[in-house]
């Protein structure tokens, strides 16, 4: 692997999956914001930094359920007690790191982990008891996936009682798919049926395609007791070996990167398709309610035109000889049928996804044009359905005070003036409704595909 | 007014039924009653899942009470290794249940019975295989099974009694082995059992998925659990009291502090006594399904209550300046203020110039503005239903809805010749306008007389001037106090016609309102009420209003 190449492109494709974003609440959304952050997590905590300084030491993490007994097996793996363990549980919460003293140097300070120095950590390695996959505390399970993605091997710890539960198979099955060196360790076994227990475990094993996984059965002893040393050689043994020489450790690190790179495959195309679902998601929602405000908007100036505008108090206006009465009239007609849009849209439009923000059913104030020309205004209005006569009139009355075409000329842009006005309003609407559907980039401007092919190339 | 009076009331059918009730289950009957009636109130206006859910559980109510009302499910439920069947085993004093390392051991429910006799129903319901029931009769102590293989004894078993008639016992499968059907068989006993022991053991005592999933989930049931802390003798003697404060606290965070919590081993016999009398009280009693139902309607409750929360108006739904407000918007729609002006100037003119022969035609109504109307309505929707949770807001709009349909034409059909006949002129003003005629024919005589005086023919003089022209000066006073007067009648008359004709308009357009808005918002009002007040009595089992009132 040219690694420096392989860093760039892998640190390229970080830098894509880290922009990428999944505001809207389709299904699968909350599986993809998950899968998202646990790639950066493995890319930052793993894949990045062992890239960078191949020649440090490896990371065993030991993980599993809460109480199969991870912090009794590490103090007996290094001969001390370096972890609390007890009864009440969760026990462990904070992760706990012994390395040698030789190896100090190539930890940075985490004042998250606790950092213990001790010889007897088997060369080359460095034990890393992670808090619990299972318990109550939200805290240790997250703590715990995110450390055992950032390890070079596994020891996974679980008990007779647990062997068959089922949160812990969960991982094991991701250790299956990602090729990460794994050993298992079933602990508390009790002394009589031992055989039975283990025989059972292993045909699960096998069932889940783990058949060639070392497993390590610790048969149970005292409570309260630690564990001795002699139980725990086999395990011990395997650990020695993985780390003893330079080629050893290559070989671990060669198989779980590779099988972590491998994994990407599998990885970053879902979460291609799951932004590009967001953005067609998003290109939906603006497309309804483009739609319903069209609807809207051709129901308003249909109701421009059909002299709807002149029944009522204008019309009665009118027909009394009040003229600049009835376009008053008209001018509060027109007030309410902005309204009434205004409403009509917001009602069609919430059939399209929920937005943010408080609906405004009354539009601001307008000034009608025509204010100053009453007669034009009737004229603009006065449509052929209910009332061709008033319009008409109107129309005849403008003609003779200030002539035929001057007349028709006003009458046209008053008409003109006011479907733009209510086409604007109804836009403006429309946009604050569209504007509050998030913007999701589309697959094209993440450029994951890209990323993963340059990647691959690079491996 | 109730909606959809026609629904049977099936729990009268059922109360009919029962010959003897105690207070407890009296009270669940009703609760359910009525949160049956809140619902059916509701129905079109909850979300599908909720009402799925409130018919789900009520058939459930009416089943379970109908079946095998003396006997109590009691289920031992847990994780995998915790010891459930030992504890079973221990009870029964039998060793019917399979306990070995191998993980998970039990694979379907076991159920053992102290008195079979209509024991079968219950079981049936519970969907028990009839392979895996057992009956343990108490007096003469002879085991039957059905066709399973039976061992006596056990360490800590008492043979015979101790335990009441009635009592069936549930051992369980685990909830969280990789075999999901496991998960899915103790999912649906859980829902039904009466009385549920929960078995925790050291290792997993603080697992999530128990806690996440059953425990929190259960809190309105804390009066029909126990938590036991199996294997006990496995943790290091001064751990014990430790362990058991650390159930404690994390039963608390779960909403569950008052559950009873034993610490229980059945290889030593620790706690298995206690565990005994607990689960023999619990059956003796024979209230404990009415107990279980009545937490799981708690539960219904809480997860219905934002739909029948909320204010709740009073009495006059509808005030009289609301519905002032929306026949004036309906009114200034129809123009009917326009109508009544025209009106009123019409008599007006025509009562001052009584010689305009030319009347102008009675001013008839327009058609009504639609828009204009729709925003009178829109309002008007919005202050019947204020205060309401958003399902009913829906309802009080689709109600209106269909009244905005129809409202332009009711509106015209009801204004059409709704403009009363004038009224005829007063006596005064018919003085007045004789008067004026008097007056006119005095000046005008007057005149002539002055003008032959002017012409030099003798005439009479009073005061050194003709008599004449006292005449034209009385005529002219007369007249002009004739018109004036006249005039004043013909104003009077134009006010009075605008508020007659207005009136009239108003009251038709008010009988419009009424019908085509007014009335079915109320409905929809006081149908919400009265789900509100069912919602109530189902809350507390005593009748008290579940929504506050509006001032």
């Amino acid at each position: 692997m040219g690694s420096d190449t392989l860093s760039a492109a892998l640190a390229d494709l970080r830098d894509r999956v880290v922009a990428t974003c999944f505001p809207l609440d389709l299904p699968g959304a909350v599986h993809a914001r998950l899968a998202r952050r646990e790639l950066i997590e493995q890319l930052d905590d793993y894949v990045l930094p062992r890239l960078a300084v191949p020649r440090a030491p490896l990371l065993a993490v030991v993980g599993g359920s809460t109480g199969a007994g991870r912090s009794t097996l590490v103090n007996a793996l290094v001969g001390r007690a370096l972890s609390a363990v007890g009864s009440v549980r969760p026990t462990t919460r904070v992760p706990v790191l012994v390395c040698r003293s030789g190896d100090r140097h190539w930890f940075a300070a985490d004042t998250a982990i606790e950092l213990r120095l001790d010889e007897r950590v088997p060369p080359g390695l460095a034990l890393l008891d992670v808090p619990d996959i299972d318990s109550v505390s939200a805290d240790n399970r997250r703590v715990a996936v995110r450390l055992l993605g950032a390890a070079d091997l596994w020891v996974f710890v679980t008990s007779a009682a647990r062997y068959a539960d089922a949160a812990p198979w969960h991982l094991l099955r991701l250790a299956r798919d990602r090729n990460t060196r794994l050993a298992i360790v079933l602990n508390r076994v009790p002394a009589e049926p031992a055989d039975l227990v283990r025989a059972d475990f292993v045909r699960l094993l096998r069932q889940a395609g783990l058949g060639d996984v070392p497993l390590y059965p610790i048969v149970e002893v005292e409570p309260g007791a630690g564990l001795p040393e002699r139980n725990v050689v086999p395990i011990r043994t395997w650990l020695a070996e993985r780390g003893a020489d330079p080629d050893a450790r290559a070989a671990v690190v060669r198989r779980t990167l590779g099988g972590l790179l491998h994994s990407l495959d599998r990885r970053v195309p879902p979460l291609a398709q799951a932004v590009e679902r967001q953005y067609e998601a998003a290109g939906r929602t603006r497309d309804c309610v483009d739609r319903a405000y069209a609807a809207t908007a051709r129901w308003a100036l249909r109701a421009l035109d059909d002299g709807s505008l002149l029944r009522g108090a204008a019309g009665g206006r009118w027909h009394e000889g009040d003229a600049d009465g009835a376009a008053r009239g008209v001018r509060e007609g027109l007030d309410a049928l902005l309204a009434d849009a205004f409403a009509r849209g917001a009602e069609r439009s919430s059939g399209c996804v929920p937005y943010d923000g408080a609906p405004r059913l009354r539009p601001g104030p307008v000034v009608w044009p025509g204010a100053g020309e009453g007669l034009a205004l009737i004229a603009a209005v006065g449509g052929p359905g209910m009332e061709p006569g008033i319009g008409r009139e109107a129309a005849g009355l403008l003609g003779t005070r200030i002539g035929v075409g001057s007349a028709a000329r006003l009458i046209l842009d008053v008409r003109r003036g006011l479907r733009a006005e209510f086409a604007a309003a109804l836009d403006a609407e429309r946009g604050r409704r569209v504007a509050a559907v998030a913007v999701v980039p589309g697959r094209a401007d993440v450029g994951l595909i890209e990323a993963l092919d340059l990647v691959r190339r690079s491996a | 007014m109730t909606a959809g009076g026609e629904y049977l009331d099936r729990f009268a059918v059922r109360r009919a039924r029962q010959v003897s009730e105690t207070e407890e289950s009296a009270r669940l009957t009703a609760r359910s009653a009525a949160l049956d009636r809140a619902v059916r109130l509701a129905r079109d206006r909850l979300p599908g899942a909720e009402s799925a859910a409130a018919e789900d559980l009520l058939g459930h109510v009416e089943t379970r009470l109908a079946t095998a009302g003396r006997h109590t499910v009691v289920a031992l439920a847990g994780a995998t290794g915790g010891g459930k069947s030992s504890l079973f085993n221990v009870l029964t004093g039998l060793r019917l249940a399979d306990t070995g390392v191998r993980r998970p051991t039990t694979r379907t429910t076991l159920a053992c019975a102290w008195d079979p006799d209509g024991a079968a129903p219950l079981l049936d319901l519970l969907g028990i295989e009839p392979r895996c029931r057992v009956a343990r009769h108490g007096v003469l102590d002879a085991v039957h099974a059905g066709g399973a293989d039976v061992r006596h004894g056990g360490p800590g078993a008492r043979r015979g009694g101790g335990m009441p008639a009635g009592l069936i016992l549930l051992d369980l499968p685990d909830h969280d082995s990789i075999d999901l059907a496991h998960r899915a068989e103790v999912d649906a006993l859980v829902a039904v059992a009466d009385y549920i022991v929960w078995v925790l053991d050291p290792q997993k005592y603080a697992d999530a998925l128990l806690h996440d999933r059953y425990l929190r989930v259960f809190r309105h049931h804390a009066r029909g659990m126990t938590v036991v802390l199996n294997h006990a003798d496995r943790l290091p003697v001064g751990d014990l009291a430790a362990c058991l404060t650390d159930v404690r606290a994390l039963l608390v965070a779960d909403g569950l502090a008052e559950v009873r919590v034993l610490a229980t081993s059945p290889e030593t016999g620790l706690g298995i006594a206690e565990l005994r009398r607990v689960v023999a009280g619990v059956s003796g009693s024979g209230e404990a399904s009415v107990a279980r139902l009545g937490a799981d309607l708690d539960a219904l409750v809480e997860r219905l209550e934002p739909y029948f929360a909320g204010v709740v108006p009073g009495v006059e739904v509808f005030a009289a300046a609301d519905r002032d407000a929306l026949v004036g918007g309906l009114c200034d729609a129809a123009g009917v203020g326009v109508v009544a002006a025209a009106e009123g100037e019409r008599v007006r003119t025509a009562r001052a110039s009584s010689w305009r022969r030319a009347r102008r035609p009675v001013v008839r109504v327009e058609p009504v503005q639609v828009h204009r109307a729709e925003q009178a309505i829109r309002r008007a929707g919005a202050t019947l239903s204020r205060g309401m949770p958003a399902v009913w807001v829906g309802g009080v709009h689709r109600a209106l809805a269909e009244g905005l349909r129809v409202l332009p034409d009711e509106v015209d059909a009801a204004l059409v010749g709704a403009v009363p006949q004038a009224p005829p002129p007063t006596r005064g003003a018919r003085v007045a306008a004789g008067a004026r005629w008097i007056g006119a024919v005095a000046v005008i005589a007057g005149l002539l007389g002055v003008g032959l005086a002017a012409t030099g023919v003798p005439v009479a003089r009073w005061f050194g001037l003709p008599v004449a022209a006292w005449v034209a000066f009385a005529g002219l006073v007369v007249g002009a106090s004739g018109a004036w007067c006249g005039w004043r009648a013909a104003v009077g008359a134009a006010e009075r016609r605008v508020v007659a004709v207005e009136v009239a308009l108003r009251a038709r357009m008010a009988d419009v309102a009424d019908r085509v808005v007014v009335g079915p918002g109320e409905a929809e009002v006081a149908r919400y009420r009265q789900a509100c007040a069912e919602f109530g009595a189902a809350r507390e089992g005593d009748g008290r209003a579940g929504c506050h009132p509006r001032e």
